[in-house]
């Protein structure tokens, strides 16, 4: 086996491996802990700025480059690192007192994301409600490994999977699954287009955790759909490529978890996004491509990579 | 170094940068604040001839306060602080003929100190049938019932005794019509814990 296969499928291995133990990027087990003094909308308020950031994150990073050769044998492994910067506004939401507290005027209190300090409130007769704090977040990550595969009719297919049950452990239970494929647009406008263009759509669903009594404690489904141009331009021994595109997308959560008195509560969530706009760049190199980029929308967020494989564009 | 070397290093850099800082730099130990909240009850069988009558009952809030935090999965290592949020009644049994109205105070009892905790007034037994009534509290029995759970928190195992001192009742019973139900009062409690968790916070 020539050197440099052997240095591609060890550096390819060693990055799977190294990188899937932190896959579960939110800890299941503290956020439960942290909901389960709540119920219906102050469950939703207190958990909406994470189920925006999840929905934004997972629907990013399909494809760093709008070039699909025609037909041609690609593959990679890649592992796009997406991530979200909370903002101030995420750091509280307006809930009110349970528990037949009077009065129950709303109250300014912590996200999950928010303050890891309780705020309590005083009542009739000087009796307290105490809401929760949050986990204290700065940001939100998530690393999710996909493989590309391609090309036939200018046309390549993306899979997303990973799933292992750790229950016993602080790293807890992910089930992820995607699928999806892109289309080149550029093939269809002559020899050599000003850009290549390419459409593409995903779709992921994602269960985390377990709600205590048998059943998922985040049951998500994830969607989008994207056009995507980019821009191949030779630099050395590399090729650099920026590109940006347009997505519809859409994220739902159904949220199962068991209150402080035992009794299961189930709340569902809508990801905030519906279109982002990304611009991005990347470096393609003989085994592998490099990439970052932003999103607007409005959640925003960032993801960059590493796609390991045969996956050279330079002409 | 020709270009199949220099993309081997750049490989190599990148993997070791992405693995490496991304696993080993994203995970944060935080102290929170985790609240509980659970709740607990009194029941005063009720088996009256007269307008006028008192019932009490003892509360091991100690006790109620280990319960809530064993159900939950934590121990009372971790408390930070408790306090009452809310007081209910209602009338868990009742099954006569007619309806009775009653009015009178729950009082509340700790260390010897007695505070009025709530009153109600010409409620009917009927209309509290399977309810949970919000009561309209008094300071001086909340205040009281914080101390007892402040007491908890630092180590003691304080007991409290509820007692309704019922002071009229519509229309009066009688030993050929006695009034007979079974009224329950509610305590809800939160505790606040320091949680420690490890959580990620990778940028």
């Amino acid at each position: 086996m020539p050197p440099q296969v052997r240095t591609t499928r060890a550096l390819v291995l060693g990055f799977a491996l190294s990188l899937f133990p932190v896959l579960p990027a939110f800890a299941d087990t503290a956020v439960q802990n942290q909901v389960s003094v709540y119920s219906g909308p102050n469950a939703v308020g207190y958990l909406q700025p994470l189920a925006n950031a999840f929905g934004a994150a997972l629907n990013s990073s399909f494809g760093y480059s709008a070039f699909i050769p025609r037909a041609s044998f690609h593959i990679s492994l890649e592992a796009p690192v997406m991530g979200v910067i909370f903002e101030d506004e995420d750091k509280t939401f307006m809930a009110t007192p349970e528990n037949g507290f009077t009065p129950d005027d709303p109250q300014s209190v912590p996200t999950v994301v928010g303050d890891g300090t309780a705020v309590t409130v005083s009542g009739g007769g000087g009796a307290q409600f105490a809401f929760p704090g949050g986990l204290d977040l700065n940001s939100f990550g998530l690393v999710v490994p996909q493989l590309r595969i391609g090309a036939i009719m200018g046309t390549e297919a993306l899979v997303r999977w990973i799933a292992f049950d750790q229950s016993d452990s602080d790293v807890g239970k992910i089930d992820l699954f995607g699928i999806g494929g892109r289309h080149s647009l550029s093939q269809y406008m002559g020899e050599k287009p000003l850009l290549d263009l390419a459409v593409g759509a995903m779709w992921q669903r994602v269960t985390v955790g377990d709600n205590g009594q048998g059943g998922d404690f985040v049951n998500t489904k994830a969607m989008s759909i994207s056009l995507q141009a980019s821009k191949r331009a030779p630099l050395g021994f590399l090729t650099f490529e920026p590109y940006a595109g347009v997505a519809w997308e859409s994220f739902d959560a159904d949220i199962s978890y068991e209150d402080t008195n035992g009794d299961l509560q189930d709340i569902s969530l809508d990801g905030g996004n519906d279109m982002r706009f990304t611009v991005g760049a990347g470096f393609n190199f003989l085994i592998g491509h490099l990439w970052a980029d932003y999103n607007f929308a409005n959640t925003n967020n960032f993801s960059f990579g590493l796609a390991l494989g045969n996956v050279g564009h330079a002409e | 170094m020709n270009t199949k070397s220099w993309n081997s290093v750049l490989a190599a850099f990148v993997v070791s940068a992405l693995s490496g800082g991304f696993s080993g730099g994203c995970l944060d130990d935080k102290v929170l604040d985790l609240v509980v909240t659970g709740e607990t009850s009194a029941d005063f069988p009720v088996n009256e001839t007269s307008s006028s009558w008192t019932k009490v009952a003892g509360l091991d809030v100690g006790q109620a306060i280990r319960d809530i935090l064993n159900d939950n999965g934590y121990d009372d290592s971790d408390i930070k602080s408790a306090h009452m949020t809310s007081v209910h009644y209602g009338v868990s049994s009742f099954s006569q003929d007619h309806d009775w109205d009653i009015s009178g105070s729950i009082q509340v009892t700790y260390n010897g100190n007695e505070q009025p905790l709530m009153s109600y007034v010409s409620q009917s037994v009927q209309g509290a049938l399977g309810k949970k009534i919000p009561a309209t509290l008094h300071s001086q029995g909340v205040d009281l019932i914080n101390q007892a759970l402040a007491d908890f928190v630092s180590g003691q195992n304080p007991v409290l005794t509820f007692t309704i001192n019922n002071l009229g009742t519509a229309p009066t019973p009688t030993a050929l019509d006695p009034m007979i139900f079974d009224w329950r009062a509610w305590l809800a409690i939160q505790v606040i814990l320091n949680e420690e968790v490890t959580v990620p916070d990778p940028f």
